[in-house]
């Protein structure tokens, strides 16, 4: 694409110049309304400072009256004062004249008062005195009621003790009652306990006998998949022409699933001439597909297979 | 902050939006100089194949058209190649006399290599325009997911948070997505107007093919 592209310079040219008439138009777009923005904030401002100067002037015309007035209203208030220093003085002659008078009177007052009070303290004391003895016979009642009040309590004390015994006498009771449920209570567990153990060894019984049985199954399978695989090779087996000796042989198949024969190989097998020998595998071969087990888990690969054609 | 200009608000944006913007840019720059190439190509290819079809059919000896084609010094294209090949092969293959029926299948072979070939030119850088038309507005919506997070992540750190501490960011951050849709709706609108073009074009080519194949196994049959 670029190669391309650079082949034609012109319409690259006519591309950019296209964007930056774009973004220029779109700028200047902007820019112009924000300028509106900006004229208007100017304006405010102008007016508010106009407003804050004309203060300014109103307050110290202000200041400069109250400044004339102020020394006014102190001229008038000195000569006010001294007028009423010399009322004063003599206003305090009077005073003076009327104190003495009161003091004389108030000194006759106190005699009268003494004496008053010396009377008022003898009439205290009488009363004070048959006062305590009205005490003292109220505490003799008191004590009286205090002793009768202990008597009755002691009564009631005793019999707190005998209700206490009896409830204590219940209780233990109630505790060996308790303790008798408990024991019996664990004689059923040991009971039950001994049941489980019991049911337990049963079914474990059972399951060997289950196992030992499967076992003898599965033996009694293998004995007959055996015979059936030994059965199936002397069936197919022909007796080579001009053969006297025919020994036993040990025969080792190797077999695949489903019984496909893999390989045949000879164990012991002494005496055997090679056409035996040569017949016998041919009568493996001939078996396949071997018969397969009653059981799959009794499936072997390498089977030996004593070969007797008596 | 208080900048509230485009410019302003394009170089208060963080690195990640005004990389976004620059791609676009660009993207825009070169889809709309190819789109001004295409253009040229697809109207000078039409052009060429009124100007061919009307000489063809004004019943003109092929010999003739083929060596005045032939004879000239620039670079055939369009239907003028086709015919070229197409005529070219034709003979070749009726000097090594070969059967007529050979002959015919070697040049409709030929002309439809060179069609193909013609088909291709038209059609190539196509792909770019829709790539754009297509890519363009999620990379600007990149841009602006990218703004409003950087926007939000510096409001989680203030206790009173305000509208004008955030409009700022999420205003530079529309702006990528503004970019990615201005890039992509030009790019779209061409790419469906070519390729309409391209696929017409290409009809009339296979006719104009069938129709000449036509002729020559006439001609074929005739006896040189």
């Amino acid at each position: 694409m670029f190669s391309e592209l650079l082949k034609h310079p012109r319409a690259m040219a006519l591309s950019i110049g296209f964007h930056l008439v774009l973004i220029a138009a779109i700028l200047i777009n902007f820019h112009f309304s924000d300028n509106t923005n900006l004229v208007k904030q100017a304006d405010l401002a102008k007016t508010v400072k106009a407003e804050i100067i004309d203060q300014q002037q109103l307050d110290a015309q202000k200041n400069r009256k109250k400044k004339e007035q102020e020394a006014r209203r102190k001229r008038e208030l000195e000569k006010q004062n001294k007028e009423k220093q010399a009322k004063a003085r003599e206003a305090e002659k009077k005073r003076q004249q009327a104190e003495q008078k009161k003091r004389k009177i108030a000194l006759q007052k106190k005699k009268q008062e003494e004496a008053k009070r010396i009377a008022e303290a003898k009439t205290l004391a009488e009363q004070k005195k048959q006062q305590q003895e009205a005490l003292k016979k109220q505490q003799e009642v008191k004590k009286q009621e205090e002793q009768k009040k202990q008597l009755a309590a002691e009564k009631q004390k005793k019999l707190a003790e005998e209700k206490r015994k009896r409830e204590e006498k219940i209780a233990r009771e109630a505790e060996q009652k308790r303790l008798e449920a408990e024991r019996l209570k664990q004689e059923a567990d040991k009971r039950r306990l001994a049941e489980e153990e019991q049911k337990r060894r049963q079914q474990e019984l059972a399951e060997k006998l289950k196992a030992e049985e499967s076992q003898r199954r599965l033996n009694s399978l293998r004995e007959a998949y055996k015979l059936a695989i030994k059965q199936k090779i002397e069936r197919n087996w022909r007796q080579p022409q001009g053969i006297t000796e025919m020994p036993d042989c040990e025969v080792r198949v190797i077999q695949g699933p489903g019984g496909i024969i893999l390989d045949v190989s000879f164990g012991a097998c002494q005496g055997g001439a090679k056409t035996y020998r040569s017949s016998i595998e041919n009568a493996v071969f001939k078996a396949e597909p071997l018969p397969k087990p009653g059981d799959p888990s009794l499936f072997e690969r390498e089977l030996i297979i004593l070969f007797n054609p008596s | 902050m208080n900048d509230t200009s485009l410019l302003g608000l394009v170089a208060n944006a963080s690195i990640p939006v005004q990389l976004v913007l620059v791609i676009l840019l660009f993207a825009s720059i070169f889809s709309w100089a190819l789109m001004y190439v295409k253009r040229g190509y697809i109207k000078q290819g039409q052009a060429e194949a009124t100007t061919f079809e009307g000489r063809f059919w004004s019943g003109i000896n092929l010999t003739d058209l083929f060596a005045q084609l032939s004879g000239r010094q620039e670079k055939r294209f369009g239907m003028e190649a086709i015919f070229e090949s197409g005529f070219r092969e034709f003979a070749r293959a009726r000097k090594a006399e070969l059967d007529d029926s050979s002959v015919v299948r070697s040049a409709h072979r030929a002309m439809k290599v060179a069609m193909s070939r013609e088909v291709e030119m038209l059609d190539s850088n196509l792909s770019f325009l829709a790539t754009v038309g297509s890519v363009s507005p999620y990379v600007g919506l990149f841009g602006t997911v990218w703004g409003i997070m950087e926007s939000f992540r510096g409001l989680a750190g203030v206790q009173q948070a305000t509208m004008a501490m955030v409009a700022p960011g999420i205003s530079e951050a529309l702006i990528a997505t503004a970019m990615g849709l201005l890039a992509a709706i030009p790019a779209v609108i061409a790419y469906n107007k070519f390729a309409n073009e391209v696929d017409s074009m290409v009809i009339r080519y296979e006719n104009f093919l069938e129709e000449f194949t036509g002729i020559l196994q006439r001609q074929a049959q005739a006896p040189s």
